[in-house]
């Protein structure tokens, strides 16, 4: 129990912060959190301690993925009046909004909620938590040449995205 | 005719921004990239928002698991933990110690044949009626002289004398079993603790590469 312990607060940090990047919900993303710790608990035996990181990084990813799949459903199963709709599309904004944000950063995360999987994880991965190339690839279970064009292709939409924003700074 | 190829011209820099960002475009595309960003503004303007999006994006600060998660998984785990029933706890810590040792010596078959044998062996003594006096009919010597009916054992001495020979062959075996397993995992825990291990080899190994990206992460 306490190497578990260990590594709980060893690993804690990075997959919530990952889950929080990826829902935008803190409350979501504690639940997601906790499930994997638990499931991580319940196969630790079987875990290639060596990998646990990449383990417990793909499951947070498999359960963020089941959440915003949730949710879409139950979006399309509400009625909602179109007041909302726009609301409901830009889900709380990041952990970090007590602090003055920059509205570029403010659009930059709204822009990277438009990317889509397995762009936004390994921009996430990245450029946010840090990760090297190889961890993402061994995360992710694909080549690391991959890994890198994701990471281009994602930055690419963002790019894209934010287009009007940024000529707008420029101006 | 330019416009086709102006047009491929935007795609194949277009596609090549972020990674000219990243440094990650061979020399030859770099050069013909930069050759072309010389003679057009746009392409400069291009990289300049490319490299503002992943900067913003490093800046962007890493969230903290904050105290009542780290409760909360540590209550559920633990209610997991005292759930479980003793045989199966004590079950756990012996895998986990095996595992360890297996790992170390990192010859895990020839340690999973002895644990088998061990097991089997042990399973051949739980098995294996002790001499105790007690008869095969299960009552004892003591017993047996008060009860008024005689009882005759289903067994002769000389059957009786060859199952002792016999279970105290087993014990021999299984503390010489005992005796030759204990030497090998103390001589290669006593290696492993002098040598060090591959993991952590290649744990200083991946930690070298750490340095090599910028530090552009204010300080949360």
């Amino acid at each position: 129990m306490d190497e578990f312990e260990q590594q709980v607060r060893q690993y804690q940090d990075r997959i919530y912060g990952f889950a929080c990047y990826f829902l935008k919900d803190d409350t979501a993303a504690k639940d997601v959190t906790q499930d994997v710790f638990i499931k991580y608990w319940e196969n630790y035996d079987d875990i290639d301690q060596d990998r646990a990181m990449g383990w417990l990084l793909r499951v947070t990813r498999n359960a963020c993925i089941d959440v915003l799949r949730k949710r879409k459903t139950r979006r399309k199963s509400v009625t909602v009046d179109s007041e909302n709709l726009d609301r409901a599309e830009s889900p709380q904004p990041s952990p970090h909004a007590e602090t003055e944000a920059s509205d570029f950063d403010d659009h930059l995360n709204r822009a990277l909620d438009e990317v889509d999987e397995p762009y936004r994880s390994v921009v996430v991965l990245r450029e946010i938590q840090n990760m090297k190339y190889k961890e993402i690839a061994e995360t992710l279970d694909m080549p690391m040449n991959t890994v890198k064009v994701y990471i281009h292709r994602g930055r690419k939409k963002l790019r894209k995205q934010l287009a009007e924003v940024l000529d707008h700074e420029t101006a | 005719m330019k416009r086709p190829d102006a047009s491929s011209q935007t795609e194949w820099m277009d596609a090549r921004v972020e990674a000219y960002v990243d440094g990650d475009l061979p020399d030859d595309e770099k050069a013909r990239f930069e050759q072309i960003m010389q003679d057009n503004d746009y392409w400069e303007k291009q990289v300049n928002q490319a490299c503002r999006i992943r900067d913003s994006l490093r800046s962007f600060p890493q969230p903290t698991a904050p105290p009542e998660l780290t409760q909360r998984i540590f209550e559920q785990t633990s209610r997991a933990q005292h759930s479980l029933p003793w045989w199966r706890e004590m079950l756990q810590s012996v895998m986990q110690t095996w595992r360890a040792v297996v790992a170390a010596r990192q010859q895990p078959v020839v340690d999973y044949a002895v644990g088998l044998a061990l097991v089997t062996v042990a399973i051949f003594f739980l098995v294996m009626p002790f001499d105790n006096g007690v008869t095969p009919n299960g009552v004892s010597p003591q017993v047996s002289s008060q009860l008024d009916v005689p009882i005759t054992a289903p067994y002769s001495e000389a059957e009786v004398k060859r199952a002792v020979v016999k279970t105290k062959w087993t014990f021999e075996h299984v503390s010489d079993v005992g005796d030759q397993t204990a030497r090998i995992v103390q001589e290669e825990v006593r290696r492993a603790l002098l040598i060090p291990s591959d993991s952590s080899a290649r744990a200083a190994a991946s930690g070298s590469g750490a340095a090599a990206r910028p530090a552009q992460r204010p300080t949360p």
